[in-house]
């Protein structure tokens, strides 16, 4: 299928944010996360025939930016030039006077301190109505391996934000390499 | 129905009761309501989920992001030779086009072009790759000009928030071409400068060359006597951050 501009612009419209979102969780970098978001457009207008349907683009979408992180996370080892806390200015500003603010920032915060492996389906556990099938699909992972992680990693979560309650802040990054 | 199924099952169930509807989960849901301790558990399950689902949809998104990506982009149409009406006209202008392709693959694979390949990929190739390892600008251009290489360049001020890494000298033909290592984030960037560029096919003034040379991107352009290769970013970011207001705002 070809997709005409309007379909394309409306496809864009319609997934941006949450793309950019999960690339952000991914990558925990504003910049890399907007690169991913990017090139994962500028991949569906230069392969748009590979879209059977229109109503394929979300998982297109979701599955193509997860390979783009991997591949370049593959890449970027031979060069790793990140310290640890050079992301850590790149999260999102917590905001301490707003309790509901707080709290999501809290949630931020403690999501960007896991592993990859629990981090990415969790992303897409929280964003956009993604099913354990879709989340096995997009990461190419067995559905059982999705369903224990989303276990394990909420369960992580859990501690992370019950024992820190509120004042969880965006500590040093996990792993000292990202995208 | 045991307890433990009862618990799995309301430990699985998607945010925001997306869920609630399948049979077990319901049935897991009527054992909650009589249950004090799964129904604690499930209260903090969908807590959890409330809090996570806000924080994930909280993360500001770029301002310029869609923009950005809407102008940066076209859409591939069709190849023209699945058009019946273009195919007979561009198999005459292919046999027209064979004889001065040749003559121009020969003008293009020497100068400028073959040098920046060669600079690119041998240069990303390279561990460590810096002679002179210090984030002070002004220490690279010292030691840039103290060695014979372009020190005084404009640093582009799309690249005025990135960390800078240290510099290195190459030399090509007698020439001396400075190398100022960068990151952003992660990625991992690699600025050329060259002053008085021995080749008669540099890239424009005031508007960008894109190369892929090997496995990396590169965006070439020139300001007066001195050319830049910028290489390991993407295009589209390069673009969203280069080009402001429908101009390129390359050097400085």
């Amino acid at each position: 299928m070809t997709l005409d501009p309007q379909t394309f612009e409306d496809i864009v419209n319609r997934y941006y944010e949450p793309l950019y979102r999960f690339a952000f969780s991914l990558a925990r970098s504003e910049a890399d996360a907007r690169d991913l978001t990017q090139e994962t457009f500028h991949e569906l207008a230069a392969k748009a025939r590979q879209l059977r349907e229109v109503s394929k683009a979300k998982s297109w979408l979701f599955t193509t930016l997860y390979r783009a992180f991997i591949d370049k996370r593959r890449r970027l080892n031979r060069y790793p030039e990140v310290e640890s806390g050079a992301a850590e200015h790149e999260l999102p500003a917590l905001e301490p006077e707003a309790p509901a603010k707080m709290d999501a920032a809290a949630a931020r915060a403690a999501l960007v301190r896991l592993d990859e492996i629990y981090r990415a389906p969790l992303s897409l556990f929280y964003l956009e109505d993604h099913s354990y099938l879709e989340i096995a699909e997009i990461l190419g992972i067995p559905i059982g391996t999705v369903m224990s992680r989303l276990s394990r990693g909420r369960a992580l979560l859990r501690e992370l934000l019950e024992v820190r309650g509120p004042k969880v802040t965006p500590l040093p990054v996990a792993t000292p390499r990202s995208v | 129905m045991t307890r433990d199924e009862a618990r799995q099952l309301l430990e699985a169930a998607r945010p925001n009761g997306r869920d609630d509807a399948d049979p077990r989960v319901a049935e897991a849901l009527r054992m909650a309501a009589q249950d004090p301790e799964l129904a604690r558990l499930l209260e903090r399950q969908r807590a959890l989920d409330a809090t996570m689902t806000a924080g994930m949809n909280s993360i500001p998104v770029p301002a310029d992001l869609r923009q950005s990506i809407l102008a940066g982009l076209k859409i591939v149409k069709p190849h023209f030779w699945e058009d019946w009406r273009t195919a007979t006209a561009a198999a005459a202008a292919a046999v027209l086009l064979l004889a001065g392709g040749i003559h121009f693959i020969n003008q293009t694979t020497s100068g400028f072009a073959s040098f920046r390949r060669q600079l690119v990929t041998e240069n990303w190739a390279g561990d460590p790759h810096l002679d002179l390892e210090t984030a002070d600008l002004s220490k690279i251009r010292a030691w840039l000009t103290t060695n014979g290489a372009a020190g005084d360049f404009a640093l582009p001020t799309a690249l005025a928030g990135a960390r800078l890494h240290g510099a290195r000298i190459f030399e090509y033909e007698n020439h001396r071409i400075s190398l100022v290592c960068l990151t952003e984030g992660a990625r991992h960037l690699h600025l050329y400068v060259l002053d008085q560029a021995p080749f008669s096919d540099l890239p424009p003034v005031g508007a960008p060359d894109f190369e892929k040379c090997g496995a990396w991107k590169t965006a070439s352009w020139r300001q007066g006597n001195t050319t830049y290769v910028l290489t390991g970013m993407s295009y589209p970011a390069f673009v969203s951050r280069f080009r402001k207001g429908g101009r390129w705002t390359l050097s400085g």
